[in-house]
């Protein structure tokens, strides 16, 4: 937690956030702290009065940095508006953490945990202070297209004295609705990995309004003393209206909101305008009553009785082994079409059980369970081997995975299952919005099947969460958001440990390859490579490319340890004094930590053809050499027969030549 | 002779036969027959013509003769060296022969001189100590030779290995 060790040491200097923004380590606040991050006192050094606090994210949950930006801009007092962010150096963690600046507000929270009652609102609170607020700024938050998706009993803080209006806190911290409480959340997104419901929709925000209205009127959730595992299956069975009032039966005009809010169709809840219409005191528009389709009879999974679609697709997620014995016996089939009579549910059926060519593969019967039950329910999540998320919330659910909150293989077998396309196909009507979130994840599924670096599912991890700073256990530390950071975190890495090698991970690959468009696949094919002289010069050349896009210019503690394995690159030339030069120069290049010179030295194109040539001229020669060694050897025992014959005609040339020159001479002589 | 040898084998040379192409070295056996045959015939004309000169030179040139009887190479290094030498010894006698006219009392006057022998069976005793000395001579001037060549061969190669490594003789596989 960034709040770990906050106190227990001598006083800190503030944590600077941009230019303007303190944070105080040493003064924590505890009653402003939210589950993923601790609160702390905050100045302002524009404006010192104001009454500020600062929200020092957990690295392990990623906060939701698209939502940031959208919120600064809104005008409201209801809610709890981030004023400036980024990432800190954190002294009591050691670490880097991203930090989120709020105006403090001016009331206590209403409850430390919906475990805890309270003293109830009245009807009166409730409609004349507590909700018009809420109505406007989930009115203007829905307008921009945005959800809040962090509406609860928890996360709400009085505004005045009295205790009646309220405002809303942060949702940024977080992913969406991960850290709702079930009771807050509908039934399809109460199904998945808390990590996993994804941004929703407005009717999502609705229903968490409903059920926080619900524990201000009552001090509590009069039906939530089961587990959440009952609450759920309790609101599969009997609505989240009765089980979240148990045995109450309310009377009164907040009745009617409730029951609109906590409707379970999304189609059949309350919007904001239907909230405000009401507020208004107007009536309502008639609205038509969605039937839930209930069976003759029930149908019995691991001896419970169910009577709905939806109920059986619960307890087939709940119990596989179960669905797969009714996948492949004749009740089931029977049942849905004799006792359920859904004839769209039969299609989809038919089509989960028939899909899926990847018969003998395995988790092939898991992912058929898994398409039986979208199948059944196709608003839920999907659901695969105890993996569960909102078709929106693969992403948020794979960085839980990687933080050690699930299994990232089911969720790539998930992908890989095409489970998503299912998901997207047995749906009435793809909406707009949904479009983008199908197109995505055809786009993604094919990297799972590439083992390179810079591919595979930390591939498919970067682009599903396009604000995820890198989990490479080299800088993860370092909160890099961006790949022009990634030098300058190697770098300070590299300064505090220097005694191992250096290497590209697949998380730092698969980081710089979504962040970085510019990176092909060529960036890491050598990486990839068993050559390990070619893969250190392939890792030396991403550390030369990600150098020039935003420096530092010099590197030396990373370029001592990227340049360990050099030794081996070196050898790759034949040329000794060569060799020679280069090793006797890499020390001074090492030092000066510029990678693209480095490179230069030991990879250099002119050398490399250089010494190529010249070590096959150096071969001919000693090919020459052995040849003539050869014929030395075969030539020697003929050497003496050889000087004979020479000697000889030697002998007789010579003879020849002085009997001319004696003849010529008495010639003369006597003439 | 050899090359009739090398024909009558038809295309298929028989064992022994010279191998297509190959020429039978010049000066062989046929080429010693010609010289004898030549010398007979000269010795005839030059006997009928200037019987006194001819016989200066026959008894002159005894020792090549002999070399000629003797030496079994196909080339007739020793013959020619000998008869090199032998000719260069008679010339001194036959030429003070040419001064005096050719007459057997010339003849008489040359062959009374020990010196006049001593010149042409010297000469031919130097042919006969340049064919047995120049050999021997040749085979040193042909070791230093090789043993330099060698040398040379080993200092490269070493430059060799030593400036690109073991890889460079294809012993040791490249980067390994």
């Amino acid at each position: 937690m960034a709040s770990e060790d906050a106190g227990g040491q001598a006083a800190r200097p503030p944590v600077r956030l941009g230019e303007r923004f303190e944070i105080f380590p040493d003064r924590p606040l505890a009653e402003l702290r939210s589950p993923n991050a601790a609160g702390f006192v905050a100045s302002d050094h524009d404006r010192p009065n104001a009454n500020i606090f600062g929200l020092v994210c957990d690295a392990d949950l990623p906060p939701r940095h698209e939502l940031i930006g959208a919120l600064q801009g809104l005008r409201t007092d209801a809610l709890l508006v981030p004023r400036h962010w980024g990432v800190v150096v954190w002294p009591p963690t050691g670490r880097r953490h991203f930090a989120v600046i709020f105006d403090r507000p001016t009331g206590s929270r209403v409850t430390p945990a919906i475990t805890q009652p309270i003293e109830p609102l009245t009807e009166d609170e409730i409609i004349h202070h507590a909700l018009p607020g809420l109505v406007d700024l989930l009115k203007d938050l829905f307008a921009a297209g945005l959800t809040h998706r962090a509406i609860r009993p928890t996360n709400l803080f009085f505004r005045d004295a009295q205790h009646r209006a309220v405002v809303l806190g942060e949702c940024v911290s977080a992913p969406p609705a991960a850290l709702q409480p079930l009771a807050c959340e509908p039934i399809e997104s109460a199904l998945a990995n808390a990590s996993g419901r994804g941004n929703g929709t407005a009717a999502d925000d609705l229903y968490a309004l409903g059920a926080t209205l619900l524990y201000l009127l009552y001090g509590k959730y009069p039906g939530a003393g089961a587990n959440d595992e009952q609450l759920v299956a309790e609101k599969i069975a009997r609505g989240s209206y009765a089980a979240l009032l148990g045995s109450e039966r309310p009377t009164g005009r907040l009745v009617e909101l409730l029951r609109g809010l906590l409707a379970d169709d999304p189609r059949e809840r309350w919007t904001i305008d239907d909230v405000e219409t009401w507020l208004e005191g107007r009536r309502q528009a008639p609205r038509q009553t969605v039937i839930v389709r209930r069976a003759a009879r029930p149908y019995e999974v691991s001896g419970q009785p169910f009577y709905t679609a939806r109920g059986v697709g619960y307890a087939f997620a709940r119990d596989p082994a179960a669905a797969l014995r009714a996948a492949k016996g004749p009740e089931f089939e029977v049942w849905l079409q004799r006792s359920l009579c859904d004839d769209e549910r039969s299609r989809l059926v038919a089509a989960a059980l028939a899909e899926g060519h990847d018969v003998g593969l395995s988790g092939h019967d898991e992912r058929m369970v898994a398409r039986l039950c979208i199948a059944l329910d196709p608003s839920a999540p999907v659901r695969y081997k105890g993996f569960a998320a909102a078709i929106d919330g693969f992403g948020s659910a794979l960085v839980a995975a990687f933080r050690g909150r699930g299994s990232v293989q089911h969720v790539a077998e998930a992908i890989g299952g095409r489970l998503p396309q299912f998901w997207f196909a047995a749906q009435p009507a793809l909406k707009p919005e949904q479009v983008p979130i199908l197109k995505a994840f055809e786009r993604i599924r094919p990297h799972l099947d590439d083992r390179r670096p810079g591919f595979g599912i930390e591939r498919i991890l970067y682009e599903m969460n396009p604000r995820l700073h890198c989990l490479s256990p080299a800088i993860e530390s370092d909160y890099v958001l961006d790949v022009g950071q990634v030098m300058a975190a190697l770098e300070r890495s590299s300064q505090q440990r220097s005694g191992d090698d250096f290497q590209i991970d697949r998380h730092l690959a698969a980081f710089i390859a979504a962040r970085h468009r510019a990176a092909g696949s060529d960036w890491y094919d050598a990486v990839a490579g068993n050559d390990g002289p070619q893969r250190t010069l392939g890792t030396l050349y991403v550390l030369a490319r990600l150098q020039a896009i935003n420096g530092p210019a010099a590197a030396p503690a990373l370029a001592q340890r990227a340049a360990r394995p050099l030794g081996a690159v070196i050898e790759r030339y034949h040329n000794r004094a060569r060799r020679a030069r280069i090793a006797a120069e890499l020390p001074k290049a090492v030092a000066k930590g510029n990678f693209a010179e480095l490179l230069s030295l030991v990879d250099n194109a002119h050398d490399r053809a250089q010494d190529a040539q010249g070590f096959q001229l150096a071969q001919r020669e000693y090919i020459g050499i052995e040849r003539e060694f050869e014929r030395l050897r075969i030539e020697g025992p003929k050497r003496p027969e050889r000087a004979a014959q020479l000697g000889q005609r030697y002998a007789a040339t010579t003879a020849s030549f002085l009997a001319w020159l004696v003849a010529l001479a008495v010639v003369v002589a006597m003439s | 002779m050899a090359r009739s040898t090398a024909l009558k084998g038809g295309n298929k040379p028989g064992p022994g036969a010279r191998k297509p192409g190959r020429r039978a070295p010049p000066g062989g056996a046929r080429g010693g027959g010609a010289i004898l045959t030549l010398s007979v015939i000269g010795l005839t004309v030059l006997a009928l013509t200037a019987l006194p000169l001819c016989l200066l030179i026959v008894a002159g040139a005894l020792p090549t003769a002999v070399a000629i009887l003797v030496d079994r190479h196909p080339r007739h290094y020793l013959a020619r060296t000998v008869g090199a030498m032998n000719f260069a010894g008679v010339i001194p006698g036959a030429l003070k022969m040419w001064e005096v006219g050719i007459s057997f009392a010339s003849l008489q006057q040359v062959i009374a001189s020990p010196y006049q022998w001593l010149v042409m069976y010297g000469a031919a005793g130097l042919g006969w100590l340049l064919f047995f000395f120049v050999p021997p001579v040749v085979a040193m001037v042909l070791d230093i030779q090789f043993d330099d060549t060698k040398r040379q061969l080993e200092a490269r190669a070493k430059a060799l290995i030593e400036e690109w490594g073991e890889e460079v003789t294809g012993r040791k596989r490249e980067g390994g």
